[in-house]
């Protein structure tokens, strides 16, 4: 074989008159191989660009395998083992966090079902010692191998690097929105076709790689049938080895996921919208595969052995016991903070008395930043009463701002926007238009200019020096660095130029949008004289990942938008009177009222409140509550803040103005970070709980809920995107390199749409280190989503057993789903499709 | 009292850096931007004394002295680098807040500070070699910072050695034009150097000299072939890419201004700086052109720019340089700093697409050197400035830079703004700096022989080519040629490299 193989030029003739030689054997079949396609394709989660990077589940393909399977999977993928480590959860046990009970009862949870391999005779001491053994060492030949693998297994020239490297220099030509002038001939055509057209001219990899040119030559042009060629070529190579394709196609995915999942939101987003027009034009994830899979071909002849293509190394028995043991951990840890929720949950008075009606309403997202906010504003008075709703406000609408062409989700990214809506000017329409646009063309062509070959020169030399008055604006003012578009080309504010218009809107569809905004919120009945929707936003400068920290319900926007529709449609006197007829009954003098929490600086920010209101001591009291609570919350969240513990408030004011501002803040606030918790049930039950803003918390009154409609929403979506949201920072925690954006100060810019790390990487999601650890410590703590629902068990089964992914999700320990008993004060956890009661008998 | 002001001047980034290191809550590293003011000071006190400030530890005769001096040339570019060394230092400050190795980091950026400060105030040939040399050291320290990073410690090794050859340059040419001088002072090299006829058995020395000194300056400003290393020191924190495209690189252009006397009367140094600094802008630029990760894009915009630098150098219009230096290093730092902000772009492309450009090319061609040519006529008429023959080659590119400017703005009115703009700072700033030179880099009369054209119209059908090529690109994508050089310019480069 070997000297058939260095006989080089004619290599891929000679493996047809070989494969004709073979012919008894029976290679995969096209479909088997397409099928294998399909399957290592689902694995990959989606990936959002930078414009509304919503949080993901880095392992959401994984969902219908077990949560210990998966990591198996995880480690001989890519190397890493996702659990914390062991010194973290030392540190947890030596501080009394984690109690020898919680071990004894998460081991045997484990041994119930059946999950342990091992079988060993773990127990409490065994446990506490293996914390000490030492860090095990897992190399490349423990992991599935490519043949880029076997080559660099064979010397140390790194070739997997290489071709990762490479991929994503040619998907980041494919994918850029801007950087470059010169964009990639044959971009029109799909990724396979316009990277074949290309890539047999780069002299790169052929460095490494002789055959790289004539193999990218020969093979076809539709990415399906590459593959299928290149699968059956390489089992012309098998010999009595079994390929197995699918940790094979899987292994090569894994060397670019970064890519994957980015190619991947185009085949997500065409399935929720039911169209093929992406991923026809630029292709799917199958181009990806064809594209790694011709790098990984080209190096056939310099591998001596075959024999391990597409496996592990006998699976370490060691490793194996790592992951277990470290699962066994994280349970009890987990197991341990719910010990703690529960304690505190409000049993005694289940329904304080809200008869005497409150002086406002205030709605928020139900983000963990709005918990503390929440908590906050109830303590100032007992006449507020505050409501926790996904951020969009249960408005499915997509936003097209004043002058521009194209349109803002602002509603999550699992529902597909049915209501445009747009902004229109108070006056001058046509004038301000031109403006704003000229503005944007400006831009553009500054841009143009600065990067041009022949003008670049002259604008260096004289704009140079208005560089320098920016950099010294930036420096020693906190001057901003970012194009702000809100505001681009407007004279005035703009909420004095601009309104969010809806008169386009029939008012059958307002009815429809306000009326199941109210319900789903649990806001039909005894309404206050002043109901407020507060959604939220961050504030930072420099920051590529700047919509990371917004809204999440808002497809990674600012949430004012909605507050601003919902509040208009239900103040116009029209919608009120549709909603009488659906027995809503408001109030004549009830004022709703848009506003938005500014998460960084802890504003709560009401565009001309005293407008909304006649009775000025009501404004005065209002605006004083919103003002005391804000200044609470920021001095509670300063515990938090680096260097800002000893900060009095008005020093502390300062300081999260600073963050906000300042172009070399790598961590303008602490976001969702330590969440871990997710209440679904009446306010009352938590209300003089410190859940310290780790808690997403959602309103929900079983008995208002005849059909279980509310919670089959709250089921497959919120619960969806919080536990989306858990998993990407529980994954970026534990390897912020591979699982996260790495380090902020080595972040690079790619194609205007995400971020690479250094010189050239795979394209990077999830989270930077600073987002989630404080000085190489964890800050956030890696423990999975334990969602408390406040309805009978058989109503969540009923909804688990209806949904195929939530039953997945649950079952497989994705999440923990608990049901709370108000009357009986019992709370039950769902394990192996049974419930078992943990106020009793587990742990106590 | 000046002199020792110069004195703590040139340390003062490193005291500040210790100062708020001990004393964070009563030192604010912010009091790094006093020495920018200090330096803005000292060079309009040299400006309207006419002489340098001085300082000088020890004399040898006219050969060597030991001390420092400030004149307008070395104090403008002082203030520059301060400016942006003070804003790197603080924004380093929070950028690495995290980082454990934060501390040695910010002392290492303080050297790097003090040395090039020492750098651009010697007066002498040995002490610029060594704070040279000095420099190398610390930024070498600064690209490892992440020194468990393979591809940082790849980028700062093959840094290493660039600039182990650039030494070696500097320091043969040293020798070579005290042997022909005898002496290393800066002032007295050129005095001679435009007043004294070479001996005739030196006259080959001098040429190595002066040839040898023009490519270590190339080796620092990362001409081509030396550029390669500059695209890969990615794998170090932002703002050491700000300091060193913005403050170190552009020595090697000071050095040539610095000399500038010297050269004049080598023509054949000056003749390479042009070719190769004219090819380096053009190679450059056209890679740039097609990078999609905005550091890399920088720092290809970067060897470009150095090499349009060292083309002014080697055109003679010294103080046209000096405004390149200093215009670009301002416009570098910012864009380093600022460069997470690209991303706003992919927010304006989805609100508002970008618009196609005008595919009308020779109009506003004809607009821009009309333009230029009328310049040049006015230039003629004064007898001042834009009239040596060298400088038409600048106004072609200046020319077609309002053809550019035309070009890419959808509305003549704003183009004409744009254009107005650029030529009138273009000009005043040049009237400025070449006011406030004129008594420090002496000039001498150029030697313009018939290969000095051959090198001007070189060098300006390569800003032609780029222009034509640069509004071409959709058709260039077509063509095979056009494929195959986009694919070299993505891999960054044509040479192997």
């Amino acid at each position: 074989m070997a000297s058939k193989l260095e006989k080089g030029e004619d290599f891929f003739e000679n493996v047809v008159s070989f494969k004709k030689n073979k012919d008894h054997l029976d290679f995969l079949k096209p479909k088997q191989i397409l099928d294998a396609l399909e399957e290592a394709k689902t694995r990959i989660a989606p990936l959002w660009d930078v414009r509304d990077y919503v949080a993901v589940n880095p392992l959401f393909g994984y969902r219908d395998q077990k949560v210990l399977t998966t990591l198996q999977r995880v480690l001989s993928l890519t190397g890493t083992l996702l659990l914390p480590e062991k010194s973290f959860f030392k540190q947890c046990y030596e501080t009394h966090e984690i109690l020898d009970a919680d071990l004894n009862t998460s081991l045997m949870l484990l041994q119930k079902e059946s999950l342990l391999t091992l079988q060993s005779d773990y127990d409490s001491k065994s446990l506490v010692q293996f914390l000490d053994s030492k860090i095990i060492n897992i190399t490349k030949k423990n992991l599935t191998k490519s043949i880029s693998d076997l080559c660099d297994i064979q010397d140390d020239k790194k070739r997997t690097d290489v071709i990762t490297k490479e991929i994503s220099k040619w998907a980041s030509a494919y994918f850029d929105e801007g950087q470059s002038l010169w964009k990639m001939p044959g971009k029109e055509k799909r990724f396979f076709e316009a990277w074949k057209d290309l890539a047999q001219w780069d002299a790169t990899f052929a460095k490494i790689s002789p055959k790289f040119k004539i193999l990218v030559q020969n093979l076809p042009r539709d990415p399906e049938k590459a593959v299928v060629q290149m699968i059956q070529e390489l089992e012309t190579f098998r010999m009595n080895h079994s390929l197995p394709i699918v940790d094979y196609l899987a292994r090569n995915l894994a060397t670019v996921s970064g890519w994957a999942s980015y190619i991947q939101k185009f085949e997500f987003e065409d399935q929720l919208y039911e169209r093929t027009d992406r991923t026809q034009k630029v292709g799917g994830l199958v181009d990806l595969i064809a594209i790694r899979l011709a790098y990984d071909l080209s190096l056939l002849d310099q591998v001596h052995d075959l024999s391990q293509l597409g496996r592990p190394a006998n699976p370490k028995a060691e490793a194996l016991q790592e992951i277990e043991c470290r699962y066994i951990w994280l349970q009890a840890l987990e197991i341990a903070k719910r010990r703690e929720i529960v304690k505190c949950f409000n049993f005694s008075n289940p329904s304080v008395s809200l008869e005497n009606r409150p002086l406002a309403q205030m709605a928020f997202c139900i983000d963990v930043r709005s918990e503390v906010i929440r908590r906050q504003l109830e303590s100032q008075s007992n006449q507020i009463q505050t409501i926790g709703f996904a951020g969009f406000f249960g408005l499915p609408i997509s936003v097209k701002r004043f002058g521009f062409s194209g349109h803002d989700s602002q509603c999550p990214v699992l529902i597909k926007p049915s209501v445009e809506v747009h902004e229109s000017a108070y006056r001058g329409t046509e004038k301000l238009k031109q403006k704003r646009q000229g503005a944007i063309y400006a831009l553009y062509a500054m841009k143009g200019m600065q990067s041009s070959m022949n003008s670049s020169f002259s604008v260096a030399e004289t704009f140079g020096f208005a560089s320098a008055i920016k950099m010294l604006l930036a420096a020693l003012f906190r001057m901003k660095p970012n194009v702000s578009i809100e505001s681009l080309g407007f004279k005035n504010k703009k909420t004095e130029e601009v309104f969010l218009d809806h008169a386009h809107l029939d008012l059958n569809t307002k009815v429809g949008l306000v009326a199941g905004a109210l319900q789903n919120m649990g806001l039909t009945q005894n309404f206050a004289p002043y109901v407020f929707f507060f959604g939220h936003g961050a504030e930072s400068s420099n920051n590529p990942y700047e919509s990371a920290l917004d809204c999440g319900a808002c497809a990674g926007h600012k949430g004012l938008l909605n507050s601003q529709l919902l509040a208009a449609l239900l103040n116009d006197v029209e919608v009120r009177k549709g909603l009488e007829a659906k027995a809503i009954h408001i109030p004549e003098e009830t004022v709703f009222i848009p506003g938005w929490h500014n998460t960084t600086l802890d504003h709560l920010i009401v565009d001309d409140l005293k407008s909304y209101m006649e009775n000025s001591e009501d404004y005065m009291q209002i605006s004083e509550i919103l003002s005391s609570a804000s200044e609470s919350c920021l001095l509670e969240r300063a515990n938090y803040l680096p260097h800002a513990k000893k900060m009095d408030a008005k020093q502390l004011q300062k300081e999260v103005c600073r963050r906000a501002n300042d172009w070399s803040e790598i961590r303008p606030e602490w976001a969702l970070a330590r969440n871990h918790s997710f209440i679904v049930a009446r306010r009352p039950l938590t209300r003089k709980m410190n859940l310290e803003g780790r808690s997403f918390l959602h309103d929900y009154d079983f008995s208002m809920d005849t059909h279980l409609s509310k919670l089959e929403l709250i089921m497959t979506a919120p619960m969806i995107v919080t536990n989306w949201i858990n998993m990407q920072y529980f994954a970026s925690t534990i390897d912020p390199n591979k699982f996260g954006t790495g380090n902020k100060t080595l972040n690079n810019v790619v194609g205007t749409i995400g971020c690479i790390q250094g010189n050239e990487s795979d394209l990077l999601g999830g989270l930077s280190e600073q987002s989630v650890r404080y000085k190489g410590q964890y800050f956030h703590e890696p423990v999975r989503l334990q969602v408390f629902i406040e309805a009978p068990c058989q109503s969540i089964d009923e909804i688990i057993k209806r949904h195929e992914m939530v039953r997945e999700l649950i079952d497989n320990g994705w999440l923990h789903i608990l049901s709370i008993d108000t009357q009986n004060k019992t709370i039950k956890l769902r394990h192996e499709g049974s419930w078992i009661n943990i106020k009793e008998g587990l742990w106590n | 009292m000046f002199e020792s002001i110069l004195f703590v001047l040139l340390i003062f980034p490193r005291i500040i850096n210790d100062l708020s290191e001990t004393y964070p809550l009563q030192v604010k590293r912010e009091w790094v931007y006093l020495s920018a003011f200090g330096f803005a000071g000292l060079t309009l006190f040299s400006f309207v004394q006419k002489s340098p400030v001085q300082i000088q530890f020890a004399s040898f005769a006219d050969i060597l002295s030991l001390g420092f001096s400030l004149d307008v040339l070395s104090g403008l570019i002082a203030t520059t680098v301060m400016l942006i060394g003070a804003s790197v230092m603080c924004f380093s400050e929070r950028y690495l807040d995290d980082d454990p190795k934060r501390s040695t980091f910010q002392k290492h950026l303080a050297n790097t500070l003090c040395l090039v400060l020492c750098m651009l105030n010697a007066t002498n040939l040995l002490i610029f070699w060594l704070a040279w040399v000095g420099t190398s050291y610390f930024l070498h320290q600064l690209l490892s910072h992440f020194s468990d990073r393979p591809a940082a410690q790849m980028a700062a090794n093959q840094k290493f050695w660039i600039s182990r050859l650039g030494d070696f340059f500097i320091l043969t040419a040293s020798i070579a034009l005290f042997y022909v001088y005898g002496t290393l002072e800066f002032s007295t090299i050129t005095t001679r150097a435009t007043q004294m006829v070479l001996e005739p058995g030196h006259k080959g020395v001098f040429y190595l000299g002066a040839v040898f000194l023009a490519v270590g300056a190339m080796t620092k400003s990362a001409q081509f072939p030396f550029h390669y290393w500059l695209p890969n020191t990615m794998e170090t924190p932002t703002p050491v890419s700000a300091l060193m495209h913005a403050g170190i690189l552009n020595a090697g252009g000071y050095l040539i201004v610095r000399m500038g006397a010297l050269l004049e009367q080598a023509p054949m140094a000056l003749h390479l700086l042009a070719l190769i600094g004219g090819f380096t802008a053009f190679y450059g630029s056209l890679i740039m052109l097609t990078q999609t990760n905005v550091k890399k894009s920088l720092a290809y915009s970067t060897i470009s720019q150095m090499g349009f630098m060292m083309l002014q150098c080697g055109l003679g219009a010294f103080s046209v340089a000096v405004v390149h230096i200093i215009g670009h290093a301002f416009y570098k730092a910012y864009a380093f700093l600022s460069s997470g902000t690209a991303t706003d772009f992919a927010r304006l492309n989805r609100y508002l697409p970008k618009p196609s450009n005008n595919p009308k090319i020779w109009v506003p061609f004809v607009l821009g050197l009309a333009c230029m040519s009328f310049v040049f006529l006015a230039g003629i008429l004064l007898n001042y400035g834009p009239n040596k023959p060298g400088s038409v080659v600048l106004l072609i590119v200046l020319g077609l830079a309002i053809s550019q400017t035309f070009l890419v703005h959808e509305s003549k009115k704003e183009a004409s703004k744009i254009s107005f703009l650029l030529i009138g700072s273009y000009f005043l700033l040049f009237l400025i700096i070449d006011r406030a030179l004129a008594g420090v880099i002496l000039t001498g009369v150029a030697h313009v022989t018939a290969i000095s054209y051959t090198v001007y119209v070189v060098v300006s059908l390569l800003f032609i080519t780029l222009y034509l090529m640069q509004n071409n690109l959709d058709r260039l994508s077509r063509t095979e040629f056009g494929k195959k050089i986009y694919v070299k310019s993505l891999s960054g480069g044509f040479f192997g490299f």
